[in-house]
């Protein structure tokens, strides 16, 4: 019991300050990418610092469902954070939730953020909740597909148990259901965390935004914990992906050492992770809503092939 | 004694570089733009090339690696090329609409993936276990996953014709 | 001590008690509306109680009175299958029935309480009957019976023009499936020789092949029409919306579970497992009846027409639970069959609950607004607060999010089918999954339907006059939408205690008892049976997200203090002013998918303008859109031109001689005569 409290305590703390240093990355990365300077890598934690020093602006229009959104976004990210393996095979909430649970509790914090982005009777909000709502509903299909390849393989739906099986079985992600889960996840990812070429991070421009258009009316310490929680919803995923297809550097026990080892592999996969998320949003224009499906019904292929080939191949 | 290399691993590569191709396919399906539609053909053919070489590593058999070469040098070069300039010269920059709208024909292509696995599940002899078998049972699938998608794109846009043609004699020369 | 029996007979007498006191007391309403309700509700409470005691007792208790005529006798057994769903009747029953005492309030004067009160005690008298019959015969009387109080309740607003059309279509399906019922039983009758259901059990596994797949093809067709599955649900949209909402309530909630009652016992029991093809085709149905059912709910800007597309949804990830029982029963894995049907159980209970709730919601809104179009709601979250958080509470549940009960039951039915995988072989097995990713498709779209139902109707600025003066439900609905939402939390929370409950309905179906296994961790934690196979703890979530709410609310208190929050304008754009006008609609909430799913939706708009001086400055704009219900236009249409043509043929048959029909009497007369000598 206490070790679940310890465990449970560092890992939020790693989520907690991991997540803006990984948004800061990206953006940093970027940047460089696109030849701008950008912002240092530290911008991430000055946002959030600011934003909980500012006042805050409530719009009249808005019930408690607005209040309630930011606790209930930054609630759910950072409970499905405890559920993910990050620097070693156990997380110490695994026993209370798998995977099943981290999908489930991301889509209860969207959908409060849908409800906060339509209670304002703002119509951006309403535009970014429905496409929200939309590309979600049809990247969880893709999603599920993909998973289920890694958890049939594992025959759990636990994710320490899932990240033991990888270990045991190194150089696994060269098997073709493997990379091709991954690419499904990949493609999923993007989708989710709203970067092009599915959404733009970077955009107030109506026609494109999706999640800046929801979170439009929020300020001060509000934002302070949506934008937190977006980045902490981030980073689990890039874990998930990481941690089930690439797990090296995990290790099952519990010592100092393999902490240390584990979060300097932990943080070089996230590196190269966000390199590559760097890259696809460097080289791709922003789709067109309606080609979004696409993208995503690709996605959703990339799954099913994916679990056709662990029996077959 | 010269070096042996593992075939274990090999049918890895093989699989692995299979299952890529039929990636593919899928994304040239998903595609509008007739030049990258001609630029996942070159990939495409480059990694069977890839495939003939690694089939011809790891076997010992040096008169595949002709394949491997003709097949990198006509298809994965010459070939995108020619058809490139020929774009480039009717002037045409987009794929004419296809019949079935994209998400659809993914899915049936989908499908079609999931036939030829099908198909190649009756060939399968499950007395035959020897990894060599397992490797020839997908590569099957693949190969008539590939042809029945490409026959499919075949039907669904008239401008993808040569492709189509090009991967039919590939696909029998590995199969085989 | 209460008995069994004593309690069983005391409920029923409770609610035929209360049919005929209210319907003796039709000229004073104030009457007949206490009698109905507190009959309903003493009937509810005895109901439950009777369904505790069998499940704790376990074992079947059945009791048969003879009635003289061949083949009929009044044959009940109360099994653990029949207190489940007796369980599964109480629990929405005692909530309606308190709404009710408020609800029916607006009825005294307009309408016939008497009459109401009978149908409703009726229907309630013959849904235990259906639970509970054990004879093919008296099992036919209550369903009829059924199928015609809902007829009355359905159409109880008589005098409008849709809804005597929905009481039409409703019952012409009923029965259609009737008469299929009809059917599978003699076939089972024919050769048992006898019509309790006891004798059909060892005489199932003799049924030839041809026999028994006419028996599963008829049985499929008669629930699953009664289920509202796809594609015979065209019924359950046009009929559950235009009843008045309590009854609403109660068709969606527990009538059309009769159907996945059915299937259970006939299948399960009374078959003893089907074929496993036939579990396939359960499934199928089930997956395309999930998908469809809410992709239509999507569509709808009637509030309660889009709760009844997600009463279909619901039964299609029920049967995505029963056909996963039914294959891995013939597959010889009991074990995984009983989780399988724990979670169509568990679901079944659950769906229950909370659609009852959010019609009853739904009831409320009416009630106040007048209205059941969406388009014309909005803001009601502060008159209507308490409805309003009941509702949200709902629309959490059925989108199956943590950690309330549909979370539980879902993530079972997630479990059983990714356990399908590994327990059957050959190619169908890559249907589980699947299926588990169009169930999450299924999932995501009923939270994208919710967000927009709930958000519409109860958030931002109020689209209408109605809305405006909306007023909070009288405190007897209130208290039993709370007692709703309760279950909803209470059965989310404590999964883990309740699953004993299943244990006497495994043991009689499956011969397995399987609670033990789906707890760990001091009852804690849900598990999924395996040794590793996934775990989950709903109240440990619940824990969690309040331990991890307190800080970020602290931190956000202190930023507060110290720097202030003030109320201000919503961004306009620099327009002047926000108003209703500005807001998103329902309609346009759900274009992106309509646009996605137009293979699908085959939507058609028409867009209008009237202008003065140039089309960019219009004084007036028109837009209508529709999309094209696919089944009425494909699949009904062609049949109901069939059979008008066919019964154009008969008309020179009926020619309207009397002599001709008494001729037809006597011929009938000496055929059947010939037909029994033969014999």
């Amino acid at each position: 019991m206490t070790e679940v409290l310890i465990n449970s305590a560092l890992q939020l703390v790693l989520l907690m300050l991991v997540a803006p240093l990984l948004s800061g990355m990206i953006k940093t990365l970027k940047a460089r990418l696109q030849t701008r300077r950008g912002p240092g890598i530290l911008q991430s934690y000055r946002d959030i610092f600011k934003l909980l020093r500012k006042g805050m602006v409530i719009p009249e229009t808005a019930s408690w469902i607005f209040s309630a959104t930011p606790y209930m976004v930054f609630g759910t990210a950072t409970l499905v954070g405890l559920m993910i393996p990050m620097t070693t095979t156990h997380a110490p909430f695994s026993l209370f939730g798998g995977v099943l649970a981290v999908v489930y509790l991301l889509a209860l914090g969207r959908f409060f953020l849908a409800l906060g982005g339509l209670d304002t009777g703002s119509s951006f909000g309403g535009l970014g909740s429905s496409r929200e709502m939309t590309i979600s509903a049809i990247a969880e299909p893709a999603m599920m597909l993909a998973i289920f390849t890694v958890a049939l393989g594992a025959n759990s739906t636990n994710l320490s148990e899932m990240a033991k099986v990888a270990v045991g079985q190194s150089w696994r992600f060269l098997a073709p259901s493997q990379m091709l889960a991954f690419a499904a996840l990949f493609i999923v990812l993007i989708a989710e965390t709203g970067r092009i070429p599915v959404d733009n991070p970077a955009t107030h421009l109506e026609l494109t935004m999706i999640h800046e258009a929801m979170v439009l009316e929020y300020s001060g310490p509000y934002l302070a914990l949506i934008e937190w929680g977006a980045s902490i919803k981030q980073l689990v995923l890039m874990t998930l992906l990481v941690n089930t297809f690439f797990p090296f550097g995990l290790s099952s026990d519990w010592t100092l050492q393999t902490i240390g080892v584990g979060l300097a592999f932990y943080l070089a996969k996230l590196l190269l992770l966000a390199c590559m998320i760097v890259l696809v949003e460097t080289t791709n224009a922003k789709l067109r809503l309606f080609r979004v499906p696409e993208l995503l019904m690709v996605a959703f292929i990339l799954g099913a092939l994916a679990l056709i080939s662990t029996f077959l191949f | 004694m010269p070096f042996v290399p593992n075939p274990e691993l090999g049918n890895r590569i093989i699989t692995l570089m299979a299952a890529l191709v039929l990636v593919l396919q899928i994304a040239a399906v998903g595609q509008r733009g007739i030049v990258s539609s001609i630029r996942i053909f070159a990939v495409q053919s480059f990694l069977l090339g890839a495939i003939a070489a690694v089939i011809a590593y790891f076997n010992q058999a040096s008169h595949i690696y002709i394949a491997a070469l003709l097949t990198v040098f006509l298809k994965a070069g010459l070939l995108p090329r020619l058809l490139e300039r020929l774009v480039e010269r009717i002037g045409i920059r987009r794929e004419i609409e296809p019949l079935i709208n994209v998400p659809l024909s993914i899915l049936i292509s989908g499908g079609l993936t999931l036939l030829g696995y099908v198909v190649a599940e009756s060939f399968y002899h499950p007395e035959e276990t020897s990894a060599r078998a397992a490797l020839g049972h997908n590569t099957l699938a693949v190969a008539i996953a590939l042809f029945l998608i490409g026959f499919f794109v075949m039907v669904n846009r008239r401008k993808a014709l040569t492709q189509v043609r090009d991967f039919i004699d590939l696909w029998n020369a590995i199969g085989g | 001590m209460i008995s069994l029996p004593i309690a069983f007979a005391l409920s029923l007498a409770a609610y035929a008690a209360g049919a005929f006191a209210s319907l003796a007391c039709w000229r004073k309403p104030a009457v007949a509306r206490r009698i109905c309700c507190s009959a309903a509700l003493a009937g509810a409470a005895l109901g439950g109680l009777t369904s505790v005691l069998a499940i704790l007792r376990g074992t079947p208790v059945a009791w048969s009175v003879p009635s003289g005529i061949p083949l009929f006798a009044y044959s009940f057994s109360y099994d653990a299958l029949a207190g489940f769903f007796n369980l599964a009747l109480a629990i929405p029953v005692a909530a309606v029935s308190i709404y009710s005492f408020g609800y029916l309030k607006e009825f005294e004067g307009k309408r016939n309480i008497g009459l109401f009160g009978f149908l409703f005690n009726l229907l309630l008298l013959s849904l235990t009957g259906v639970f509970t019959a054990a004879n093919a015969f008296l099992f036919l009387i209550a369903w009829e019976v059924m199928a015609l109080a809902a007829y009355g309740l359905v159409t109880f607003y008589h005098e409008d023009r849709e809804t005597r059309r929905a009481g039409l279509l409703y019952i012409i399906m009923a029965h259609i499936d009737a008469g299929c019922l009809l059917l599978g039983f003699a076939l089972l009758i024919n050769a048992t020789g006898s019509a309790e259901f006891a004798s059909f059990r060892p005489i199932a596994a003799q049924l030839s092949g041809g026999q028994q797949t006419a028996a599963f093809v008829l049985f499929f067709l008669g629930f699953g029409i009664k289920a509202g599955v796809i594609p015979f649900h065209i019924w359950l949209p046009a009929a559950h919306p235009v009843a008045p909402s309590n009854v609403s309530a109660l068709l969606s909630g527990i009538v059309i579970k009769t159907g996945i009652y059915g299937m259970t016992r006939i299948f399960l029991d009374s078959l003893g497992g089907v074929p496993s093809w036939a579990g396939l085709l359960v499934l199928i149905v089930g997956v395309v009846s999930a998908v469809l059912g809410v992709l239509y709910a999507l569509m709808e800007h009637d509030l309660k027409r889009l709760l009844a597309y997600h009463s279909i949804e619901n039964i299609g990830i029920i049967l995505m639970g029963l056909g996963a029982a039914l294959i891995f029963r013939v597959a010889g894995h009991p074990t995984l069959a009983a989780v399988a049907l724990i979670a169509a159980m568990f679901h079944t209970l659950n769906h229950a609950i909370f659609k009852c709730l959010l019609f009853l919601g739904a009831g409320s809104v009416l009630h106040s607004t007048g209205t059941r179009n969406m388009e014309e709601m909005g803001g009601l979250i502060r008159p209507m607060p308490v409805t309003a958080f009941c509702f949200l509470i709902g629309a959490i549940a059925i989108s199956g999010l943590p950690p309330l009960n549909g979370f539980a039951s879902e993530w079972l039915t997630y479990q059983a089918l990714l356990a399908g995988f590994g327990a059957v072989s050959g190619l169908t097995r890559i249907l589980f999954p699947l299926a588990g990713s169009m169930l999450a498709l299924t999932g995501a779209l009923a939270a994208a339907c919710f967000v927009k139902a709930f958000a519409i109707t109860f958030l931002a600025l109020p689209r209408a006059a109605e809305s405006r003066n909306a007023h909070e439900a009288p405190r007897t609905m209130l208290i039993g939408m709370g007692w709703l939402t309760l279950a909803c939390a209470a059965l989310g929370l404590g999964v883990t205690w309740f699953l004993p409950v299943f244990d006497a309905m495994t043991e009689q179906l499956l011969g397995q008892r399987v609670s033990a296994h789906l707890v760990t961790s001091h009852g804690l934690v849900l598990s999924a049976g395996m040794r590793t196979s996934g775990t989950v703890s709903p109240l440990v979530i619940a824990v969690g997200l309040l331990v991890l709410i307190v800080p970020a609310a602290l931190l956000v208190a202190i930023g507060v203090r110290r720097f202030g929050r003030k109320r201000g304008p919503v961004w306009d754009c620099g327009l002047p002013g926000l108003s209703e006008e500005n807001e998103y609609t329902a309609t346009a909430f759900s274009k992106a998918l309509r646009m996605i799913f137009s293979v699908l939706y085959k939507p058609r708009r028409e867009i209008q303008a009237v202008f003065d001086v140039s089309p960019y400055f219009p004084k007036e704009i028109r837009f209508e859109s529709q999309i094209e219900s696919t089944f009425e236009k494909r699949l009904y249409a062609p049949l109901q031109e069939f059979i008008f043509r066919v019964s154009s043929r008969m008309r020179t048959i009926q020619a309207g001689s009397i002599h001709a029909y008494l001729a037809y009497i006597f011929v009938t007369l000496v055929l059947l005569l010939l037909f029994g000598v033969r014999k």
